[in-house]
């Protein structure tokens, strides 16, 4: 009786551990997406569908102020955003050498959604519901942060962009 | 969720805690009710994290049961350093792995910012659980629903306090309501988020205006605002977590014992997460020898608590030289320290103390070790712009009234304020207290509603 209990004992052990090591084999390998595009053909894609009147192409110089990022430290970044105060739209793609510039980007896309969803939030609640559903995608060479509308069809657009589909 | 949700201040708890009160409490299915609501609260943040937690309970179940079956000796010994080893695994996977080996690879540096909250603590939890059954078998949890509700109680399971089994163990199987710890609980509780809420989340203010600056008054606000912060954020929490418990029949154990009252560093660890000290005396440093060892033998198990200590904090060297610090000075306190200590005026051993500790605490919020020195040096002038900018004057005249505010309740002054404003308001003491603590309720509330609340500072840890 105890020997057979052991013996399940052990089995489920084993299962668990098997569970534990899948999650972290899924984890640590990386399942993101290193595209050999080059960067205009994956901006034309990315921005194909947009609106250029309501997303105006921004200087780069002024990235520090929306983003607080150094624009020098990335090997391409164009960014687009909506010339009226009142509206959140905008959209930021990214080229990049190494992973702790992708991890920079995010840091500051996150920022930047979490100030704007509270500077809207008092006033402007469509555009604060439009901060929520901000994407902030990066992948191993590329990073897109976006907030508009259709942010998932965005985000499949972008993948298949640096994947080289059409 | 977060215990200043609104969502858990609102919903959550009133829900489950009503539902247990009067439905639930005195029905056999009181332990797999709090453990479901728990995992409905963990599994809140992410589906991922509570995959993790099932797994690691079950783990930890399976092994101490596990153990618990085993008669010889040395296969049980095995079991456990398999189930140790395990449970280090997880940690390491998701603690360190990240930061040291972070340049091989773009998702290995990610690995921290997947790290499940409330890991390490309840990990700690776990491996208590597993050692206390190996040091004797007759105490293995009954069931997998004890255990969970054991480690993974949403009182303690985000940031602690880190259950002890064999103290704990008890409690599982009976932990009755009563009217004293409902109404103990909820005075604990809202002292907690009192703590939080108007005094941790307005020192972090001062904290975040005062970063970068370079006077001597400046770093020195800067120092005292992270000095109050951190205990008022973490003791806050743990007030909060021991509310929950007695709201559920639970006696969690004081996390923290005004340790900033105490007069030596030594004394210092025997009041500030206490939970985390005792778990490395009972399961580190008593297993390696303790005292009871060469004088030798005796500093390098210190060390090596305390290293352990500052790499349970955080993976970084700034936490590494803040846990070999607070275990130098310990060191250097038995060694010769306490001999002068003890001749001198309590002030003057309260002066040293808050100094060591001022100090500790530089390293362990400075991102880097340089910046950490530079702070040290401007707080005795060296490398100072000046006394003071008008940025550091501003904020000084700003903050005075919290500091204040700090000191006291930071003090034994609160405690006896305390009683002294109970003798004095008689039969009325109840009453004034209920109203006051409503009202304070309702100033919390409406600073969080405000989005000026911050996070906890320990769920980073």
């Amino acid at each position: 009786m105890k020997k057979s209990s052991s013996v399940w004992i052990n089995s489920f052990m084993a299962l668990t551990l098997v569970c534990l090591l899948g999650i972290f084999l899924y984890q640590a390998l990386p399942h993101t997406i290193h595209s050999r595009q080059p960067f205009e053909t994956v901006e034309q894609k990315v921005t194909q569908s947009l609106d250029i009147a309501v997303y105006p192409e921004v200087s780069t110089s002024r990235l520090r102020r929306y983003l607080d990022l150094d624009p020098s430290a990335y090997a391409n970044i164009k960014f687009f955003r909506n010339g009226d105060a009142m509206s959140a739209n905008e959209l930021c793609i990214v080229q990049f050498d190494d992973a702790q510039r992708g991890q920079a980007f995010e840091d500051a896309a996150k920022k930047r959604i979490a100030s704007q969803h509270d500077i809207y939030a008092g006033y402007a609640p469509e555009q604060s519901a439009l901060m929520e559903s901000a994407l902030v995608d990066v992948e191993d060479n590329y990073a897109l942060y976006y907030v508009g509308d259709n942010a998932s069809e965005m985000e499949k657009l972008f993948e298949t962009a640096l994947k080289g589909g059409k | 969720m977060v215990f200043t949700d609104l969502t858990f201040l609102f919903a959550f708890l009133p829900i489950v805690w009503l539902v247990y009160r009067f439905f639930i409490a005195r029905t056999p299915l009181a332990n797999l009710y709090i453990f479901i609501a728990s995992m409905i609260f963990y599994g809140w943040g992410g589906l991922r994290s509570l995959a993790i937690l099932l797994l690691v309970l079950l783990w930890n179940y399976l092994s101490a049961k596990r153990i618990a079956m085993e008669e010889d000796r040395p296969r049980r010994r095995m079991i456990l350093w398999i189930a140790l080893a395990v449970d280090l695994l997880v940690l390491f996977f998701y603690r360190y792995l990240g930061v040291w080996f972070g340049f091989a690879s773009n998702a290995l540096s990610r690995l921290p910012s997947l790290m499940p909250l409330g890991l390490s603590f309840y990990l700690f939890s776990c491996m208590s659980c597993v050692i206390d059954v190996y040091r004797d078998g007759d105490i293995a949890p009954h069931s997998f629903v004890d255990f969970g509700v054991l480690a993974a109680f949403f009182g303690h399971v985000n940031m602690g306090p880190i259950v002890h089994y064999a103290k704990f163990r008890n409690q599982i199987r009976r932990h009755p309501l009563t009217r004293r710890k409902t109404t103990q609980g909820m005075t604990l509780f809202l002292q907690g988020m009192f703590r939080k809420v108007i005094l941790a989340d307005n020192l972090a203010l001062v904290f975040a205006a005062l970063a970068g600056n370079t006077t001597w008054l400046g770093n020195l606000l800067y120092g005292f605002a992270y000095f109050f912060m951190l205990y008022f954020d973490f003791s806050g929490y743990s007030r909060m977590a021991r509310g929950i418990g007695a709201l559920f029949g639970f006696e969690i154990p004081k996390n923290f014992d005004l340790p900033y009252t105490a007069l030596s560093v030594q004394d210092f660890w025997r009041r500030w997460h206490i939970s985390l000290t005792d778990w490395f005396r009972d399961y580190v440093y008593i297993p390696l020898g303790g005292n009871r060892v060469s004088h030798t033998r005796w500093m390098l198990n210190v060390l090596c608590v305390w290293l352990l200590t500052g790499l349970w904090h955080g993976a970084t060297l700034p936490f590494l030289v803040w846990g070999l610090y607070q275990g130098a000075m310990i060191l250097l306190e038995r060694s010769f320290l306490n001999k002068i200590l003890e001749k001198l005026p309590r002030f003057v051993r309260h002066i040293y103390l808050v100094l060591a500790q001022l100090i500790g605490w530089t390293f362990f919020c400075s991102g880097d070790i340089a910046s950490a020195f530079a702070v040290v040096g401007r707080y005795f002038g060296i490398g100072a712009t000046g006394a003071a900018d008008s940025m550091a004057l501003f904020v000084f005249s700003a903050s005075i009234m919290l500091l204040i505010v700090c000191i006291v309740l930071s003090s034994g002054l609160s405690v006896l304020l305390g009683r002294m404003v109970c003798r004095l308001s008689g039969k009325a003491a109840n009453a004034i207290s209920t109203i006051g603590w409503v009202c304070m309720f309702a100033v919390c509330v409406a600073m969080l509603v405000s989005a000026s609340a911050q996070t906890f500072l320990y769920a980073a840890f």
